[in-house]
């Protein structure tokens, strides 16, 4: 290996070849795994060449994705069916969609080695419609791999069929969740189910179906080119291979980076991103989606897997990394995520569909500096509860981002409720703007720039901002060009 | 069914391996609180949404709390109901939900028959811990049969269950999502533009006052109080058989008697039973299948005395509109011959007669103002009260249900036979139908009344009776799904039925939308089934064709059994109507 | 495209794809995020460049994401025997000049060069 942080196995094709033409993908060895499976593997061998692997499932949960198939191979059903999800709907997050524009073949190869490791002859990609241009090459893939004889009947003659539908999502972010997915699928409400049954004994119109992220299929036929081996020796005790994240927020080099598991946040941040914009302080990560936790600065040197992530309170989740500096304010990024999640949420359950609006308000009363102590008891005792009893994943994992919030920047929560400051000067109904008089000059910019006009002061003379009337709209300490306004 | 060991609570117990987490803690006497859960297991009609989340229980080795009414046990599984974690967490949804709802039980149609009011009773919420934004919706009162205050919905899906899978209607749905999530009609359309059949199963397992009746009490009141109007009552067969559970009795007391004497008190002026209607429609719907059979009409029959099942067909089968009987329901035949031969034989002017439904049925709202059910441009049946809103008029007018003596209906329109009374439950207005049937065919009095085959909860059931060499082939239908399923074999030709019993709701009127609230207790309905073949027993007449008052009726008003006067009054057609 | 119908057929013609690689790749990121800094317009550029020079032994490919979204469009030049090299923050005008000094010329544009921080694993090893 080389001394670089970056390992490309999912994206191994991404920017390399043309995904409009399968040829390419076949002199990158595309379809060689599954020729070899269909020639010479037995469904069985290829589970336990995927257990052996170690790949867990890249969609957030990180389930086991061999033991997944087993499950799915021996239940029975008349017919079983594989199922890729690309809902992809994490704010921010675009690993699956680049996965799909840059090396669509990949996927649709990974879902008939599965469909041949259960036992499956139908196989639906759940796309969202807001993908036009991933849905364009997915297309142009299946009508490829059709005519090419790698999808369809009788596959390079092995006897083995497998088909391939699209099925495009309407774009709800719980859409993504397995169950609300398929029910999505069969033309209901995408609305989550309890589990069990699981996908994997009664999912789609009944019968036993693998639910599998595209990144997570994506890894498939490289686990059998290069041997399970060998990718089991990549990443750490309990999680092999790589994982794709999309690096956004206050980095110098945001874009997708994909990283061997075990690799620390620092390494992603630094030596990846190259560091913090404008040499700002960094404050705090985020992964996980709306469903992960923000990570402080002493993490920053843990290796990361789905273990580590999930004991310092937040998630691999599906791989946004939101990297934020010194001026963010934790309790608005709480509120942001959590805003996301109740307009989401499918409103099925009681905890999820008051219980974290409830929360919501809460933090929305707190950054207008109306919050009180007893509402960050109320924050944590509930924000647990409905973690504890919530649906589905959306609903259990809501709160995180508040819960971690709290759990590493409790300060800044007290600094809004005790003292009604926002340390970040982020809650504009928490920061005040004063004209600092020794150093107004009284260059009047302030008062032509202010849309209330509450700044008086006669030229050359040091201004005044009448704090009744102020809105904080900040357009003041912007306009003025000798430092005079203090914003606190 | 193989069992496996579980413990609840520190208690080893052993059950079946179906169970779930919540029916294996009622063996050891354990009772979860459930709200959003349902089971009638023998009507086929469980919502196991698992979404309100109050029954939540520990499950030792989960990260989570666990819903007990959808966890299955598993072999080894130690589960703890009542720990301080899951009852404080079970207390959090109830004041989760009552932060979002209105709160004005005193004024609540649901007033101390609410489950959520009783759940935030038992558990002991005693303050209104969060508050924040209240969803808020427009009334839906669009319809005569269903008000529909979402205010107050907590969202616990039974009666989409009920309404789309049980009754294959479809009308009700989640729309919208996160905090703005409600239950309703497609587009937001009011239930008047749908195809809703009124059928009321919804509002029958609703736990809030989310879905309640059109309440019609204060306009029975006013009829009463106007010295003008001569209000006659009338009482269907299945509430004589239910309307005790609202006074406290046990389900299935047959408390025909009191019934009586409590619309007496009531202040209506004559008390008639629509029992007699029953026999009376029995005669018509016997000989129009007689003149089907002898003159190769259509067959099968179809019965036509459920109108959520007449609605029912005209939206989904519009095509087999000529199958139904048209015979008129029993309580429309009974208005119709109150403002007719009633009228002229006391001398009455028709326009001063009010006639009241008392009924377990919510579609009879609706049915009352169908412009075809007219008669002489007056509406048949004014009013139309649940069994419910009759127990509430009785509890308002201070009368001591429980106490009161037995009494008579009043005649002419009183007298009625077992084969009446059998017409609430699923079955019996056939079985009631081949006691006369099978008389006039073979032109004897036959010893059989009792049709055992017929009975039952199943949802479909047949069976063939011989009539003299012939073997007629029946088929019995309750809850429109089922009914769907026998529509659809006719529909293709691969019925053989010559006769078919169809009633809307589960179980039949006794389970009607209108009924005392059997709050998931399935025990209720078949105890009011028991009693209402019971109440046949005990008949000395079990035959319709028996009933003195229905032959005078014929002799001296209608003349001729499916005659031309008896088509003018008795009988009614049908429309179709759109699919929206 | 002709069906293949063997496992071998499949061996054969991955083997006959890879014997013809003697062309100069130009590749542009066209995914999403490429198209909307502007790759359409870059690779329309570059493969009227192409043509106007009358270049005969380049490809031009749309392909995917190449992950540097701080740099997009993106684009790389893979020259059989040599190193690719990945260009960031290319427009049309920068595109001719990539087209006349690197492949013309073999002279790498340096101040558009975006580093290459990663490593690939595919077909059986982890190459560089
Ligand atoms: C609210 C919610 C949203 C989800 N969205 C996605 C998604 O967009 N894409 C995805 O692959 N998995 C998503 N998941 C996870 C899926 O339920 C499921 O676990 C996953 O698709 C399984 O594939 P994997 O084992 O390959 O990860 C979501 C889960 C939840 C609870
Ligand atoms: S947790 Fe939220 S998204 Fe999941 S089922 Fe409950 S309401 Fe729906
Ligand atoms: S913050 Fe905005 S409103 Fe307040 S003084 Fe400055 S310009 Fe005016
Ligand atoms: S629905 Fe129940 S809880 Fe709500 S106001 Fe009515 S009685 Fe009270
Ligand atoms: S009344 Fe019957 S048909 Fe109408 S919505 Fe309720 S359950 Fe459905
Ligand atoms: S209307 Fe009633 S039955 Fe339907 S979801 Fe709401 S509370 Fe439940
Ligand atoms: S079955 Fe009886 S109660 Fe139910 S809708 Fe029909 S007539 Fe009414």
């Amino acid at each position: 290996m080389s001394g670089h942080k970056q390992l490309r196995i999912a994206l191994r094709n991404c920017g390399v070849i043309d995904p409009e033409n399968i040829l390419e993908y076949i002199a990158r060895g595309g379809y060689m795994a599954l020729g070899k499976i269909l020639d010479e593997m037995a469904p069985e061998d290829v589970i336990d060449e995927l257990k052996k692997s170690g790949l867990r499932g890249r969609g957030g949960g990180g389930f086991p994705t061999g033991l997944k198939l087993e499950f799915a191979r021996r239940n029975e059903g008349e017919r079983k069916y594989i199922i890729c999800n690309a809902d992809e709907g994490d704010p921010g997050a675009f690993m699956d969609r680049s996965i799909l524009e840059g090396d669509p073949q990949s996927i649709l190869e990974a879902m008939a080695i599965c469909g041949y490791a259960v036992g499956a002859n139908e196989g639906y990609v759940y796309i969202r419609a807001e993908y036009p241009l991933a849905i364009e090459r997915l297309t142009i893939a299946i009508r490829q791999a059709y005519e090419a004889g790698l999808i369809g009947d009788d596959i390079m003659g092995s006897g083995f069929s497998f088909d391939i539908k699209i099925k495009y999502g309407a774009g709800a972010f719980v859409c993504g969740e397995e169950t609300a997915l398929i029910s999505s699928v069969e033309g209901n409400r995408g609305e989550p189910h309890f589990k069990p049954p699981f996908p994997a004994e009664k999912g789609l119109w009944g019968m036993p179906t693998t639910v599998n992220n595209v990144e997570t299929l994506a890894n498939i036929p490289s686990i059998f080119n290069m041997g399970a081996g060998r990718f089991a020796e990549i990443g750490t005790k309990t999680s092999k291979g790589t994982k794709v994240f999309a690096l956004a927020g206050n980095v110098n080099k945001v874009g997708l980076v994909e990283v061997p598991m075990g690799t620390t946040l620092r390494e992603i941040v630094y030596d990846i991103g190259d560091g913090i914009v404008g040499g700002k302080k960094f404050k705090a990560v985020q992964t996980g989606g709306p469903s992960g936790g923000c990570i402080p600065e002493q993490f920053l040197d843990i290796p990361i897997d789905y273990e580590s992530l999930k004991e310092i309170g937040s998630m691999m989740g599906s791989g946004g990394m939101i990297i934020m500096d010194e001026d963010t304010c934790m309790v608005d990024i709480a509120k942001y995520y959590l805003e996301f999640t109740t307009d989401e949420s499918c409103g099925k359950c009681t905890p999820c569909r008051i219980g974290n609006k409830r929360l919501y308000e809460i933090l929305c009363k707190i950054t207008k500096g109306e919050g009180t102590e007893e509402d960050l008891d109320s924050l944590k005792e509930l924000g647990g509860i409905i973690k504890d009893t919530s649906l589905c994943g959306l609903g259990q994992t809501a709160p995180n981002p508040v819960l971690s919030t709290m759990k590493y920047f409790y300060d800044e929560y007290l600094s809004h409720v005790r003292d009604k400051k926002c340390p970040a000067g982020i809650c504009s109904s928490l920061t005040r703007y004063e004209i600092i008089a020794d150093k107004c000059i009284g260059c009047t910019m302030c008062a032509k720039a202010c849309p209330t006009a509450c700044i008086s002061g006669k030229v050359r003379e040091p201004h005044k901002i009448d704090q009744a009337k102020c809105i904080k709209c900040g357009a003041c300490f912007k306009a003025c060009k000798f430092d005079a306004i203090l914003k606190s | 069914m193989k069992k496996v060991n579980v413990t609840i609570n520190d208690i080893k117990i052993a059950v079946p391996e179906n169970y779930t987490v919540l029916e294996a803690a009622r063996e050891i006497d354990v009772e979860i609180p459930t709200l959003c859960h349902l089971n009638l297991h023998d009507l086929k009609a469980v919502n196991r949404s698992a979404s309100c989340r109050v029954c939540v229980v520990e499950i030792e080795g989960r990260g989570t709390l666990a819903p007990s009414c959808s966890t299955y046990v598993a072999e080894g599984m130690v589960i703890k109901t009542h720990t301080p974690r899951s009852v404080k967490a079970r207390r959090t949804m109830v004041e989760l939900l009552l932060s979002d709802h209105p709160k004005d039980c005193l004024v609540c149609e649901k007033n101390q028959r609410c489950e959520l009011q009783k759940l935030a009773a038992d558990l002991c919420v005693r303050e209104i811990k969060y508050t924040g934004a209240q969803s808020t919706y427009e009334i839906d009162n669009s319809s005569r049969s269903i008000y529909r205050n979402l205010d107050k919905c907590i969202l616990c899906r039974r009666c989409e269950t009920m309404c789309n899978e049980v009754q294959t209607c479809g009308i009700l749905s989640g729309m919208d999502r996160g905090f703005e999530t409600v239950v309703g009609p497609a587009f937001g359309l009011p239930m008047i533009d749908t195809m809703c059949t009124f059928c009321g199963q919804c509002v029958a397992v609703c736990p809030t006052a989310a879905l309640t009746e059109i309440n019609q009490i204060r306009e029975v009141w006013d009829a009463i109080n106007d010295p003008e109007k001569i209000v006659v009552v009338q009482t269907a067969p299945a509430v004589r058989v239910a309307l005790g559970e609202e006074f406290g009795m046990e389900a299935g007391t047959i408390v025909t008697g009191k019934m009586a004497a409590a619309m007496r008190r009531l202040g209506f002026d004559r008390v008639f039973d629509t029992d007699f209607a029953a026999d009376l429609t029995i005669v018509e719907e016997a000989s129009e299948f007689i003149h089907r059979l002898r003159h190769g009409g259509t067959l099968p029959i179809l019965t036509s005395c459920c109108p959520a099942w007449v609605k029912f067909f005209e939206h989904q089968f519009p095509d087999l509109l000529d199958i139904p009987s048209t015979c008129k329901s029993p309580h429309e035949m009974f208005g119709t011959v109150v403002k007719t031969y009633y009228a002229a034989k006391m001398k009455i002017d028709p326009e001063k007669l009010v006639v009241v439904s008392v009924m377990p049925c919510l579609a009879k709202k609706y049915e009352a103002a169908r412009p075809e059910l007219n008669t002489n441009g007056m509406q048949n049946v004014d009013y139309v009260i649940s069994t419910r809103e009759a127990a509430k008029m009785i509890r308002e007018a201070g009368i001591n249900f429980v106490d009161l003596p037995d009494e008579d209906f009043d005649n002419p329109l009183g007298e009625s036979t077992g084969a009446s009374v059998i017409f609430g439950t699923t079955g019996g207005v056939i079985e009631a139908a081949l006691r006369t049937a099978c008389d006039w065919l073979t032109g004897e009095s036959l010893e059989k009344v009792d049709y055992h085959q017929l009975r039952g909860l199943e949802g479909i059931r047949e069976g063939t009776v011989k009539i003299g060499d012939m073997e007629v082939r029946i088929g019995i239908a309750h809850g429109l799904g089922n009914a769907r399923r026998l529509l659809e074999d006719i529909r293709s030709g691969k019925s053989t039925y010559h006769a078919i019993e169809i009633m809307a709701c589960p179980g039949g009127c006794i389970g009607g939308g209108g009924q005392p609230y059997h709050g998931g207790d399935e025990g209720i309905i078949k105890k009011r089934a028991d009693a209402i073949y019971r109440e046949d027993q005990g008949k000395a007449k079990r035959k319709s064709h028996e009933n003195e008052n229905v032959i005078e009726l014929y002799r001296d008003y209608l003349g001729e059994y499916y005659g031309e006067k008896a088509h003018e009054l008795l009988h009614t057609s049908y429309q179709k109507r759109e699919l929206i | 495209m002709i069906k293949i119908k063997s496992f071998n057929e499949l061996k054969e013609l991955k083997e006959s794809l890879n014997a013809q690689r003697e062309h100069i790749r130009i590749i542009v990121g066209m995914a999403t995020c490429g198209m909307a800094a502007g790759a359409g317009e870059v690779f329309d550029s570059i493969a009227g460049e192409i043509m106007r020079q009358g270049l005969k032994n380049v490809t031009v490919v749309r392909s995917g994401c190449m992950g540097a979204c701080h740099s997009e469009p993106t684009v790389e030049i893979v020259k059989p025997g040599e190193d690719p090299v990945l260009y960031g923050n290319v427009d049309s005008s920068r595109a001719k000049v990539i087209i006349s000094n690197h492949i013309m010329r073999g002279e790498i544009v340096e101040e558009l060069v975006l580093e290459k921080n990663y490593e690939t694993a595919s077909l059986g090893e982890v190459e560089q």
